[in-house]
């Protein structure tokens, strides 16, 4: 990993810091890619990565500052996927994602990330804490979250909820049929001969070690 | 044990590849034969949705070259079949997600504890290709009898023979009697004229193939239908056995009641 990593999305560029470097030499890095980036950031916004430090705010003060003194007012400057919560920061530490997560559009809110749109066969979609997906997930698509996962749309593909190993987290969606359901380190699958279409939401959660679904009373 | 690994290769795309490893890898199982199916295109999976056993994926391919886990607990065992496994593909990584060199170990690791490993190809001739035929001993060519198809079998032919791959095998998919017997559609002779290999098998036509592959139950598993007879009799044949290609000339109306109530 490079001491700045940058990511495009439909949204804007997350910009990623390795906090293993001197905060020094990370000012230094974000400068120069500053300076070589030109124009490049022109209406576009910008995320700054928290990551899993708990850092002082004023070190971000300053790569704000940095980044202001080369970028036009219009640039949003962000900072997204604060950590707050200790046990769903695993995900993050250990099984940090290899997979380039496909997010359309993307919002952030706190620690829960909303994606809009369908997540089709082969794409990703990882978050440390909640997601919230606006659309379908299709077979051979994979949804993994540090925390709970709620589909508004049909969930047919993979979903991993409490990735981190968070055993409250749950599993919503308008209709639940995914191929394979994990929650914290519990694995179940539908059964097979599962085929009804009725359109109700149900949810997903662990109780006495076992992966339960139920039905939504409204 | 020192098994055989083959490849299951054609070129073009959409002529039956996964079909035909999933029924083979079955067929060869019926046969009480230890097989592992490799599903080798990255990032487009399909063998374990065409054997139905797309929700027991836990850890790839990818999973496995990479360290992520040991190999037996990437391979998926056969729900119907004890003797037959499957060792799927990623779906969210790329074909350079593996080398070929990691290929090659990864059959010769398999070879040792199973009698076949069938890798199952991608469509193209790219990365994917050379990876799916790293490490194999036998090229099975998957052709239609499509002027596109047989090109592409050619094609392939040359590619696996410059590898080191010589004497590929050809299996003829989706041939359909009436047509050959119109002569509106390419008969076997012509293929072989082309493409000079030796003919493994012929499959003929058959909409059963839709419904076993979209309940995800391979057709073998249904003697009674001609294309599962078809592929059974391939396995026996790579099995070593000496099976004739069952006749594709249009039969009689005759033949065919008798066929049907079983006399023949």
């Amino acid at each position: 990993m490079q001491i700045i990593n940058t990511k495009m999305t439909a949204k804007g560029v997350i910009i990623d810091f390795d906090w293993k470097y001197d905060f020094d030499v990370i000012k230094d890095s974000l400068k120069s890619h500053f300076e070589e980036a030109g124009s490049f950031y022109e209406g576009t916004d910008l995320f700054f990565k928290v990551g899993q430090n708990e850092l002082e705010l004023n070190y971000f003060k300053e790569l704000f500052e940095i980044a202001e003194n080369f970028l036009s007012s219009e640039t949003g400057i962000y900072l997204v996927g604060q950590e707050d919560n200790k046990e769903s920061s695993d995900i993050s530490k250990e099984n940090r994602p290899k997979k380039e997560a496909i997010i359309e559009e993307v919002s952030f809110k706190g620690d829960t990330v909303l994606v809009k749109g369908t997540i089709r066969s082969g794409q990703a979609v990882e978050h440390p804490h909640n997601l919230v997906i606006m659309g379908d997930v299709n077979p051979g698509a994979e949804v993994k979250a540090g925390g709970d996962i709620i589909v508004f749309g049909r969930l047919m593909g993979l979903v991993h909820a409490g990735a981190g190993g968070k055993k409250e987290a749950q599993v919503a969606a308008l209709r639940l049929a995914p191929t394979q359901i994990r929650i914290a380190n519990k694995i179940s699958r539908p059964p097979e001969d599962n085929d009804d279409q009725i359109f109700s939401p149900e949810k997903a959660f662990i109780k006495e070690e076992r992966i339960i679904v139920e039905k939504i009373d409204f | 044990m020192e098994g055989k690994a083959i490849v299951i290769t054609s070129g073009k795309g959409g002529v039956g590849k996964t079909t035909t490893t999933a029924n083979l890898g079955t067929a060869l199982a019926m046969l009480d034969k230890k097989v592992c199916l490799i599903d080798a295109d990255i990032g487009l999976r399909n063998l374990d949705v065409v054997l139905g056993l797309e929700n027991r994926i836990v850890y790839d391919l990818i999973d496995v070259v990479e360290g992520n886990c040991r190999l037996e607990q990437a391979m998926i065992k056969d729900k119907r079949n004890p003797n037959l496994f499957l060792l799927p593909a990623a779906q969210t990584r790329d074909k350079d997600a593996v080398s070929e060199e990691q290929m090659k170990n990864l059959i010769n690791e398999l070879k040792e504890k199973m009698d076949y490993v069938l890798v199952d190809s991608p469509a193209g001739i790219e990365q994917g290709f050379r990876n799916a035929i790293a490490g194999v001993d036998l090229g099975l060519i998957v052709a239609t009898p499509e002027v596109s198809s047989v090109r592409d079998a050619d094609r392939i032919i040359g590619l696996l023979e410059a590898e080191g791959l010589n004497d590929p095998q050809l299996l003829i998919n989706r041939l359909r009697r009436d047509m050959v017997g119109r002569g509106d559609m390419m008969n076997i002779d012509d293929i072989v004229e082309i493409l000079a290999v030796e003919v493994l098998g012929v499959i003929p036509e058959d909409e059963n193939i839709v419904i076993s592959t979209n309940k995800g139950e391979p057709i073998v598993l249904k003697d009674k239908t001609y294309s599962g007879k078809a592929f059974n009799n391939i396995a026996k044949r790579i099995e070593g056995q000496d099976i004739p290609l069952m006749t594709i000339e249009k039969e009689s109306l005759f033949n065919k009641v008798k066929r049907i109530v079983g006399l023949s």
